[in-house]
């Protein structure tokens, strides 16, 4: 829930693009230590536009990257249910696996950020014997969210690949450059609404998010809070 | 624009692709240092088929592209795996 008197900076850990959200009106609350937009002051409003097009920042949710000759191996032994490449499959409590070649896997935490296979991955890699290491993947990279039906419209201004539904299933990934930067693309749809995942290079959130919103404004996108993709899953 | 297929992603604009040089047979080591110049620096710029590594920049994924640079055509491209399937050690010993 949003906590009305809380400020992005009441934290310690905060996302790239609090300045930006904060001039959007939004409403905070503490997620996985972070402070996230948890709305922008009308939920209903939001949840509706989330089924449209709109955009969410997700830099507060857990992330983690494991990359190596024989990562397959290690995180199947740890019980990940790991897909072929450039696919994603959710885990038991939620999370994402996302196996991006061979020898990666990035896990995603659920909306609700109840990941406990990122925590216990952390706990049980050691580098004696090992073979594949982590990726920091919680600071470098951050995360957006994209949903709606015409999200694929959208996407088309500014990236190569056909995301429409039909050519692009849910939890199929693409490595693509979107407005000229590198960026990871997951379908991962929120209940029953077309929705895409971005992992992208934090140092370049405002450029992004910019591009996005910049975008979205002649479908009448807008920017939505952690509640409305909830809401969208529920 | 262009369209290369990468093998581990499929087809791509040729924006997202670097190129990485002509594929060559690595020299003996102990080798004298005219070879390994020549390995390093100069390029048989041949026309005609050649193999040469390209680099799928939003991946990091290096692979091999046969290309026929008369006509700029890429005619297949395939993971790097499927020539060097071993691991090239160096004993400590080749250092100079």
């Amino acid at each position: 829930m949003a906590d009305a008197a809380m400020k992005p900076t009441d934290l310690t850990r905060r996302s790239n693009l609090y300045r930006v959200t904060t001039q959007l009106g939004a409403r905070w609350g503490e997620v996985n230590g972070f402070a996230a937009p948890m709305n922008y002051g009308d939920a209903a409003a939001e949840t509706a536009a989330a089924r449209e097009l709109a955009i969410a920042d997700l830099a507060a949710l857990p992330r983690a990257g494991y990359k190596g000759w024989d990562m397959a191996g290690w995180a199947t032994g740890q019980g990940i249910d790991l897909p072929e490449p450039n696919r994603a499959r959710a885990q038991a409590d939620g999370t994402l696996a996302l196996r991006l070649s061979n020898g990666e896997l990035v896990l995603l935490s659920g909306d609700d950020a109840g990941s406990t296979t990122i925590d216990r991955l952390a706990g049980a890699w050691t580098m004696d014997g090992a073979v594949c290491f982590p990726v920091p993947r919680s600071d470098t990279n951050t995360r957006f969210a994209i949903t709606g039906a015409r999200t694929p419209e959208m996407m088309a201004k500014m990236c190569g690949i056909d995301l429409r539904s039909h050519r692009f299933e849910n939890h199929q990934i693409t490595q693509t450059s979107v407005a000229r930067m590198n960026a990871i693309l997951i379908r991962n749809d929120r209940g029953t609404s077309y929705a895409l995942d971005m992992v992208l290079d934090s140092a370049s959130a405002v450029y992004m998010w910019e591009c996005l919103t910049d975008a979205m404004a002649e479908f009448g996108g807008r920017p939505v809070g952690l509640e409305a993709l909830r809401a969208l899953s529920a | 624009m262009k369209i290369m297929t990468c093998p581990l992603n499929g087809p791509r604009n040729i924006s997202e692709f670097a190129y990485g040089g002509e594929v060559k047979e690595l020299p003996a080591p102990g080798c004298d240092n005219e070879t390994w110049v020549d390995y390093v620096y100069l390029q048989e710029n041949l026309a005609g088929v050649v193999k040469e590594w390209w680099y799928h920049t939003p991946t990091a994924f290096w692979f091999i592209a046969e290309r026929d640079t008369r006509t700029d055509t890429i005619l297949k491209t395939y993971a790097a795996s499927e020539v060097f399937k071993e691991r090239v050690d160096f004993a400590a010993g080749d250092k100079e």
